[in-house]
């Protein structure tokens, strides 16, 4: 019987990372650079806010266009004054033919955010970076690709998840969090209210899955659709990395998390191979979607794999299982 | 040369090795490529090969001295290989003037010259268990319901969009279903009805089931290998038997050399099964207000002759009392 491998965590040593800036920038990270998560790579300004004028409008002659004061009439418009927002400067948007005001550019500090090698710099804009991390599989995925610090709780139970959101939040702002083995809709609805962005989960119900994708949060699931537990394995290593910067990547389905240094690498060769005794694999078969467990008996259309927690083994159909490596 | 004829179906692949008329061998996998499970160490283009790869090796031949024709449902990977050729979908009936195929996963249904998909007529879960398995198998497609209410739920959905379409079926030829629905052995008085109430256009049909896609293997080479003229290995192809179906009462007739004729009378929305000597030929007689008289000699088969005079086709898939009911019926 031959059986496809999934890989829920992966080693890697020279995975790429790109660090880039919003805008054109000064850069001081120079090639074959060590870089450490707190190291600066480079920075630039960045107007958060603009203002795009209505079509029509025109500036007072008398108006320093680059050096605006927050307060500062910019000019009339249909009998109206219009008054800066905020500190900024006016420019001309010729592409559209209109006037745009925009907030005085802020300092942007683009930091490495994982231990690497800096391998390349594009222009005034990005960095490359070689890193070593650890690649975790997100099956399901929604929302925007979104690099923050990560904040895992310990698998509360459902009761207990609105008042961890509730403590453990008071800082939301660059933020991802691991929810626990489960997201309802009462979580995903509290996370919306509590302005959170990004949510970590085991499982989610189709409720809430729903809700997110309208809502536009970010959503990963470690294993699945229902009320399925985080494997083992991957909350084992969660639990480790609390607070470490890392990088949730919707399109490649993956929690990429750095790592200080180099990690022991399991080679795959072929992405499917014949099923052997002793073989850990992933189950996909109710009451046990989500767990892990070690082959003890093949047959021609089922398996019998020993579940750790409980000792106990469980008939698993063809196909509802995976090797795990 | 050996060839080989490959397909990748919504959750399954497979394929026919063939070096002669004497020496061909099948290889199932209930797997395919998932994008968002895989992808984050292999490509779909290395999956498929590694499969390949392993089968060549079974049967001795290496995989770079064979010539692959690879069709998929519907679309299929790019590959850089060679000697791998790609084969449209569509094009895979063009060869079949003897039979009429169905292709049914479920996901979707298709035939000659109609297709459908389960996503594109709703979604009709039951419940909160129901709508995480049909989540999760949009996620692992390969994933088989263990109960029978999942499985009646995915089928329900196909069903219920081929009657909305009123598809007509074609009698003249023997049909043959065929595709992952069917693998394996298990749930086969399920995958009988599920047959049985897919075909609404009344008539009298000869129905064939292909569990392991033999007949669209053996077509691809036949397509690409015109000389060679391969006979169909029928070995892996079950006559299911032979299926009146029309609404209201029906009056059938069944004689043989063998035995004597016998006469019956099938209640309106009602399915009865009556068996048959497999290999067996039999004339039968049918009278029913949709289909008039017919007169036809069949042969017997698994099941033999069953007569459907049910009006609403639907209906036993969302209620469980009455599916056990037509299930006990064909298990008799």
């Amino acid at each position: 019987m031959y059986v496809p491998i999934i890989r829920k965590i992966i080693n890697r040593n020279d995975a790429l990372l790109e660090r880039a800036l919003p805008g054109d920038g000064d850069l001081i990270a120079k090639i074959g650079d060590k870089v450490a998560p707190f190291n600066q790579l480079g920075s630039c300004k960045v107007s958060y806010n603009q203002l795009v004028l209505p079509k029509g409008f025109n500036p007072f002659n008398t108006l320093n266009l680059s050096k605006i004061l927050q307060g500062t009439t910019l000019g009339r418009f249909r009998g109206e004054y219009i008054h800066a927002p905020y500190n900024g400067f006016l420019e001309k948007d010729f592409v559209i033919n209109q006037w745009v005001y925009k907030e005085t550019g802020r300092e942007f500090t683009l930091l490495s955010g994982a231990w690497g090698t800096v391998r390349n710099i594009m222009d005034r804009r990005s960095v490359l970076l070689e890193i070593y991390c650890k690649d975790f599989l997100l099956p399901i995925t929604c929302g925007e690709t979104f690099p923050g610090e990560l904040v895992v709780f310990p698998n509360p139970s459902d009761l207990l998840i609105g008042s961890f959101l509730e403590n453990f939040t008071k800082d939301v702002s660059g933020k991802m969090f691991y929810i626990g083995g489960h997201i309802g809709l009462q979580v995903v609805m509290k996370a919306k209210e509590l302005n959170l962005s990004t949510l970590l989960a085991g499982s989610i119900s189709k409720e809430a899955f729903t809700y997110a994708k309208k809502e536009g949060l970010n959503i990963g699931v470690f294993e699945g659709f229902g009320e399925i537990s985080t494997s083992k394995m991957i909350f084992d290593e969660l639990k480790n990395i609390s607070n470490r910067f890392v990088f949730f990547d919707v399109e490649n389905h993956t929690l990429r998390v750095p790592m200080p240094s180099k990690l022991e690498i399991t080679a795959v060769k072929k992405p499917i191979r014949p099923l052997k005794i002793g073989d850990t694999v992933q189950i996909f078969q109710s009451p046990y979607f989500g767990g892990m467990g070690l082959v003890d008996t093949i047959k021609e259309s089922s398996i019998l794999v020993k579940i750790p927690k409980n000792n106990k083994l469980v008939e698993v159909f063809v196909p509802n299982f995976f090797l795990v490596v | 040369m050996p060839t080989i004829a490959a397909y990748i179906g919504v959750s399954h692949f497979c394929a026919l090795l063939y070096k002669n008329k004497n020496d061909y061998d099948f290889f199932y996998s209930p797997y395919v490529y998932l994008p968002e499970v895989f992808s984050n160490y292999t490509n779909e283009e290395a999956f498929y090969l590694s499969i390949l790869e392993l089968f060549c090796k079974k049967n001795g031949v290496t995989f770079s001295e064979c010539d692959t024709y690879i069709s998929g449902f519907l679309s299929i990977p790019e590959f850089k290989a060679p000697n791998i050729k790609r084969m449209e979908f569509t094009k895979l009936f063009d060869n079949m003037p003897n039979y009429y195929p169905v292709v049914v996963n479920d996901f979707a249904f298709a035939t000659k010259f109609f297709m459908i998909s389960s996503s594109s007529y709703g979604f009709l879960q039951n419940g909160a268990d129901d709508a995480a398995f049909r989540l999760n198998k949009c996620i692992y497609p390969h994933l088989k319901a263990i109960d029978v209410s999942s499985q009646l739920s995915l089928d329900k959905e196909v069903l219920s969009g081929v009657v909305h379409h009123n598809l007509k079926w074609d009698s003249n030829t023997p049909v043959i279903f065929m595709d992952s629905r069917f693998y394996g052995e298990e749930d086969k008085p399920l995958d009988y009805i599920y047959m049985i109430s897919l075909i609404s256009t009344p008539s009298v049909y000869d129905i064939y089931l292909d569990r392991t896609h033999t007949m669209l293997l053996f077509n691809m080479l036949n397509m690409v290998l015109k000389d060679e003229k391969i006979p169909l290995d029928l070995d892996n192809i079950e006559h299911v038997g032979t299926l009146v179906t029309g609404t209201g009462i029906t009056e059938c007739l069944i004689s043989s050399e063998e035995q004597s004729s016998f006469v019956f009378e099938v209640e309106k929305n009602t399915l009865r099964k009556t068996k048959l000597e497999v290999d067996t030929e039999y004339r039968i007689v049918i009278k029913n207000k949709d289909l008039g008289t017919i007169e036809k000699n069949v042969f017997g088969g698994k099941l033999g002759l069953i007569v459907d005079t049910r009006d609403n086709k639907i209906d036993a898939f969302s209620n469980i009392r009455k599916f056990d009911n037509y299930l006990k019926f064909l298990k008799d």
